[in-house]
């Protein structure tokens, strides 16, 4: 068995979905010609040394595969070069096995579940800092009310004496 | 005053690399020039068998674009 690694560039603009299907497109072929395939991921969205078809930035993607027949490889050369999607490939061999490689979309959404928890943790704290406010609001209302309660009181306390007052003066007048 | 010339040594024996990976454009640059030309290796010292892998893998990386073939700007 011989290994073989195919790096090509595919269109900076494709959206996630788009590129899925060009990803697809290519491990299909490649297990219709009998490659097994070792890793296929996308490596990254990267600047190009120099413009390919007037793009500055192409998406790389990563094929490691193994193989027996040589003349397979022929064919999917011409298959990749083919593609319109795809800017440029290039495929060279390997001495040594690959490692597997785990694809880190489960810790990414790992990564986004905690990032979404932050974000609940954050609204919540935000939600809570909102309802602060209106607590404290209510507790100005309260003291607002307290003191106007207290301050009817204590008018309240003071009425009657201001009246008895009154009424003593109106009881000195009438004497 | 005499110049003393420092002692040339293989990059990769010293790092005990064996392999040279083209997509690893962060090695590769140390061995090209600013205009982007392959750097020899009367000047960096690399030993001959790393130096043909190195060559080859620098001509890797610019058939895919990670490295330029040249630094001289058209586009001015």
């Amino acid at each position: 068995m011989r290994y073989y690694e195919s790096l090509y560039i595919v269109n900076p603009n494709y959206e996630q979905e788009r590129l899925d299907e060009v990803i697809k497109a290519v491990a299909d072929k490649s297990i219709e010609l009998g490659f097994s395939i070792i890793n296929h991921r996308v490596w990254g969205k990267k600047r190009l040394a120099y413009s390919i078809e007037k793009h500055k930035y192409g998406s790389f993607i990563l094929l490691q595969f193994e193989t027996e027949s040589i003349t397979n490889l022929a064919d999917f050369e011409r298959f990749m070069i083919l593609q319109k999607t795809i800017l440029r490939n290039q495929t060279v061999t390997l001495s040594v096995k690959p490692e597997v490689q785990i694809e880190e979309k489960p810790v990414k959404s790992v990564e986004q579940k905690e990032t979404t928890e932050d974000s609940a943790v954050v609204n919540e704290t935000k939600e809570g800092s909102k309802e602060v406010p209106p607590v404290e609001n209510e507790i100005v209302v309260e003291t607002k009310d307290a003191s106007a309660e207290d301050g009817e009181s204590e008018e309240k306390a003071e009425l009657p004496i201001e009246e008895e007052v009154t009424e003593e003066v109106t009881e000195e007048v009438q004497e | 005053m005499a110049f003393q010339s420092r002692k040339k040594f293989c990059f990769f024996k010293e790092n005990s690399i064996t392999e040279v990976d083209y997509k690893d454009v962060k090695l590769l640059k140390r061995f090209i020039t600013d205009q982007g030309k392959i750097m020899p290796r009367r000047i960096t010292g690399t030993s001959a068998k790393m130096h043909r892998k190195l060559v080859r893998a620098i001509k890797q990386a610019r058939n895919i674009a990670l490295m330029p073939y040249t630094n001289i700007s058209t586009e001015s």
